[in-house]
Protein backbone atom coordinates (compact mmCIF):
# COMPACT_ATOMS: atom_id res chain seq x y z
CA UNK A 1 0.00 0.00 0.00
CA UNK A 2 1.38 3.36 -1.05
CA UNK A 3 2.03 5.79 1.76
CA UNK A 4 -0.26 8.84 1.72
CA UNK A 5 2.59 11.37 1.64
CA UNK A 6 4.57 9.36 -0.92
CA UNK A 7 1.50 9.35 -3.17
CA UNK A 8 1.12 13.12 -2.89
CA UNK A 9 4.76 13.75 -3.81
CA UNK A 10 4.50 11.43 -6.84
CA UNK A 11 1.30 13.27 -7.87
CA UNK A 12 2.86 16.77 -7.63
CA UNK A 13 6.04 15.60 -9.40
CA UNK A 14 3.87 14.16 -12.17
CA UNK A 15 2.03 17.48 -12.57
CA UNK A 16 5.36 19.38 -12.78
CA UNK A 17 6.75 16.96 -15.40
CA UNK A 18 3.51 17.32 -17.41
CA UNK A 19 3.90 21.13 -17.35
CA UNK A 20 7.50 20.75 -18.62
CA UNK A 21 6.35 18.42 -21.40
CA UNK A 22 3.56 20.77 -22.51
CA UNK A 23 6.11 23.64 -22.47
CA UNK A 24 8.44 21.72 -24.78
CA UNK A 25 5.64 20.78 -27.18
CA UNK A 26 4.53 24.44 -27.27
CA UNK A 27 8.12 25.62 -27.97
CA UNK A 28 8.58 23.22 -30.88
CA UNK A 29 5.13 23.58 -32.47
CA UNK A 30 4.15 27.23 -31.83
CA UNK A 31 7.49 29.02 -31.43
CA UNK A 32 9.53 27.14 -34.06
CA UNK A 33 12.36 26.16 -31.75
CA UNK A 34 14.70 24.12 -33.90
CA UNK A 35 16.00 20.73 -32.94
CA UNK A 36 19.21 19.56 -34.68
CA UNK A 37 18.75 16.58 -36.97
CA UNK A 38 21.14 13.89 -38.14
CA UNK A 39 21.46 13.18 -41.86
CA UNK A 40 22.32 9.48 -41.78
CA UNK A 41 22.85 8.52 -45.43
CA UNK A 42 24.88 11.45 -46.79
CA UNK A 43 28.62 11.11 -47.20
CA UNK A 44 30.29 13.75 -44.98
CA UNK A 45 32.16 16.52 -46.84
CA UNK A 46 35.88 17.10 -46.33
CA UNK A 47 36.07 20.92 -46.61
CA UNK A 48 33.96 23.74 -45.29
CA UNK A 49 32.11 26.00 -47.72
CA UNK A 50 29.34 28.58 -48.04
CA UNK A 51 26.65 28.17 -50.66
CA UNK A 52 24.20 30.96 -51.50
CA UNK A 53 20.84 29.56 -52.55
CA UNK A 54 19.05 32.88 -53.19
CA UNK A 55 19.27 36.50 -51.99
CA UNK A 56 18.86 35.66 -48.29
CA UNK A 57 19.12 31.87 -48.07
CA UNK A 58 22.44 30.18 -47.43
CA UNK A 59 23.91 26.79 -46.68
CA UNK A 60 27.04 26.75 -44.56
CA UNK A 61 29.04 23.51 -44.42
CA UNK A 62 31.27 23.52 -41.33
CA UNK A 63 34.22 21.18 -40.97
CA UNK A 64 35.47 21.00 -37.38
CA UNK A 65 39.06 19.87 -37.03
CA UNK A 66 41.66 20.22 -34.27
CA UNK A 67 41.47 23.13 -33.36
CA UNK A 68 39.57 25.33 -35.79
CA UNK A 69 36.35 25.53 -37.78
CA UNK A 70 36.42 25.71 -41.56
CA UNK A 71 35.21 28.28 -42.68
CA UNK A 72 36.80 30.41 -39.94
CA UNK A 73 34.64 33.41 -40.79
CA UNK A 74 31.22 33.68 -42.41
CA UNK A 75 29.76 37.01 -43.57
CA UNK A 76 26.01 37.23 -44.03
CA UNK A 77 23.51 40.02 -44.67
CA UNK A 78 20.85 40.79 -42.06
CA UNK A 79 17.78 38.59 -42.48
CA UNK A 80 19.73 35.59 -43.77
CA UNK A 81 18.16 32.19 -43.38
CA UNK A 82 20.92 29.66 -42.94
CA UNK A 83 21.08 25.88 -42.93
CA UNK A 84 24.13 24.69 -41.03
CA UNK A 85 25.69 21.34 -41.89
CA UNK A 86 28.37 20.07 -39.56
CA UNK A 87 30.89 17.25 -39.48
CA UNK A 88 34.29 16.56 -37.94
CA UNK A 89 37.59 15.52 -39.49
CA UNK A 90 39.09 13.92 -36.41
CA UNK A 91 37.48 13.73 -32.95
CA UNK A 92 34.13 14.82 -31.50
CA UNK A 93 33.82 18.61 -31.27
CA UNK A 94 31.09 20.92 -30.05
CA UNK A 95 29.44 23.64 -32.13
CA UNK A 96 27.63 26.39 -30.26
CA UNK A 97 26.56 29.75 -31.65
CA UNK A 98 26.44 32.37 -28.94
CA UNK A 99 22.97 33.92 -28.30
CA UNK A 100 21.30 31.49 -30.74
CA UNK A 101 19.51 28.23 -30.02
CA UNK A 102 22.22 26.26 -31.78
CA UNK A 103 24.25 23.61 -30.02
CA UNK A 104 25.37 20.59 -32.03
CA UNK A 105 28.00 17.87 -31.90
CA UNK A 106 30.50 17.49 -34.74
CA UNK A 107 31.03 13.77 -35.10
CA UNK A 108 33.55 12.18 -37.48
CA UNK A 109 31.73 10.26 -40.22
CA UNK A 110 28.33 11.79 -39.38
CA UNK A 111 26.48 14.84 -40.66
CA UNK A 112 24.32 17.05 -38.44
CA UNK A 113 22.03 19.84 -39.57
CA UNK A 114 20.15 22.75 -38.05
CA UNK A 115 18.75 26.10 -39.21
CA UNK A 116 18.66 29.69 -38.00
CA UNK A 117 17.60 33.15 -39.13
CA UNK A 118 19.93 36.08 -38.43
CA UNK A 119 17.66 39.12 -38.02
CA UNK A 120 20.01 41.22 -35.89
CA UNK A 121 23.36 42.60 -37.04
CA UNK A 122 26.04 41.25 -34.73
CA UNK A 123 29.21 39.20 -34.50
CA UNK A 124 28.05 35.72 -33.50
CA UNK A 125 30.83 33.72 -31.94
CA UNK A 126 30.98 30.01 -32.71
CA UNK A 127 32.75 27.98 -30.04
CA UNK A 128 33.65 24.36 -29.46
CA UNK A 129 32.04 23.27 -26.18
CA UNK A 130 33.27 19.67 -26.18
CA UNK A 131 36.79 19.18 -24.86
CA UNK A 132 38.85 18.08 -27.86
CA UNK A 133 42.50 18.35 -26.84
CA UNK A 134 45.27 20.81 -26.01
CA UNK A 135 44.01 23.65 -28.25
CA UNK A 136 40.32 23.30 -27.40
CA UNK A 137 40.08 26.74 -25.74
CA UNK A 138 41.12 28.52 -28.95
CA UNK A 139 38.72 26.66 -31.23
CA UNK A 140 36.45 29.50 -32.35
CA UNK A 141 34.91 30.95 -35.45
CA UNK A 142 32.78 33.99 -36.27
CA UNK A 143 29.58 34.69 -38.12
CA UNK A 144 29.48 38.38 -39.00
CA UNK A 145 25.97 39.61 -39.77
CA UNK A 146 25.75 43.10 -41.19
CA UNK A 147 23.66 45.24 -43.51
CA UNK A 148 24.47 44.82 -47.18
CA UNK B 1 -2.49 -7.82 31.02
CA UNK B 2 -3.79 -4.25 31.10
CA UNK B 3 -0.28 -3.11 31.60
CA UNK B 4 0.83 -4.98 28.45
CA UNK B 5 -1.97 -3.46 26.35
CA UNK B 6 -1.22 0.03 27.46
CA UNK B 7 2.46 -0.50 26.51
CA UNK B 8 1.41 -1.69 23.01
CA UNK B 9 -0.79 1.37 22.51
CA UNK B 10 1.97 3.65 23.58
CA UNK B 11 4.39 2.15 21.03
CA UNK B 12 1.86 2.33 18.15
CA UNK B 13 0.48 5.79 18.67
CA UNK B 14 3.50 7.86 17.61
CA UNK B 15 3.79 5.94 14.29
CA UNK B 16 0.13 6.45 13.43
CA UNK B 17 0.24 10.19 13.99
CA UNK B 18 3.66 10.73 12.37
CA UNK B 19 3.69 13.25 9.51
CA UNK B 20 6.95 13.69 7.57
CA UNK B 21 6.58 17.47 7.46
CA UNK B 22 10.32 18.08 7.07
CA UNK B 23 10.71 15.63 4.19
CA UNK B 24 7.61 16.99 2.41
CA UNK B 25 8.78 20.60 2.84
CA UNK B 26 12.23 19.68 1.53
CA UNK B 27 10.77 17.90 -1.53
CA UNK B 28 8.45 20.84 -2.25
CA UNK B 29 11.46 23.19 -2.10
CA UNK B 30 13.36 20.88 -4.48
CA UNK B 31 10.43 20.89 -6.92
CA UNK B 32 10.16 24.69 -6.77
CA UNK B 33 13.91 25.09 -7.34
CA UNK B 34 13.79 22.62 -10.25
CA UNK B 35 10.89 24.54 -11.81
CA UNK B 36 12.67 27.90 -11.35
CA UNK B 37 15.89 26.66 -13.03
CA UNK B 38 13.97 24.90 -15.80
CA UNK B 39 11.80 27.93 -16.65
CA UNK B 40 14.81 30.29 -16.59
CA UNK B 41 16.50 28.24 -19.33
CA UNK B 42 13.16 27.69 -21.11
CA UNK B 43 12.42 31.43 -21.43
CA UNK B 44 15.97 32.13 -22.68
CA UNK B 45 15.32 29.50 -25.36
CA UNK B 46 11.94 31.03 -26.31
CA UNK B 47 13.43 34.52 -26.42
CA UNK B 48 16.16 33.37 -28.81
CA UNK B 49 13.64 31.48 -30.92
CA UNK B 50 11.55 34.61 -31.39
CA UNK B 51 14.05 35.79 -33.97
CA UNK B 52 15.32 32.40 -35.17
CA UNK B 53 13.58 30.73 -38.05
Amino acid sequence: MLDKFEGRIIFYTGILLSIFLVGLIYAVTERNVNVPSCIPYDKPFTQGRIVQIDSNTYQVFYMAKMWAFDPAEVRLPVGSKVDFYLTSGDVVHGFMINTKNINMAAIPGALNKTSATFDKPDIYRVTCNEYCGAGHQSMQSEIIVNYK
Amino acid sequence: MDNMNSMKDASQKPEESFKPIGAVAFLVLLLLMEAAIWFTVYFIMLNRASYAG
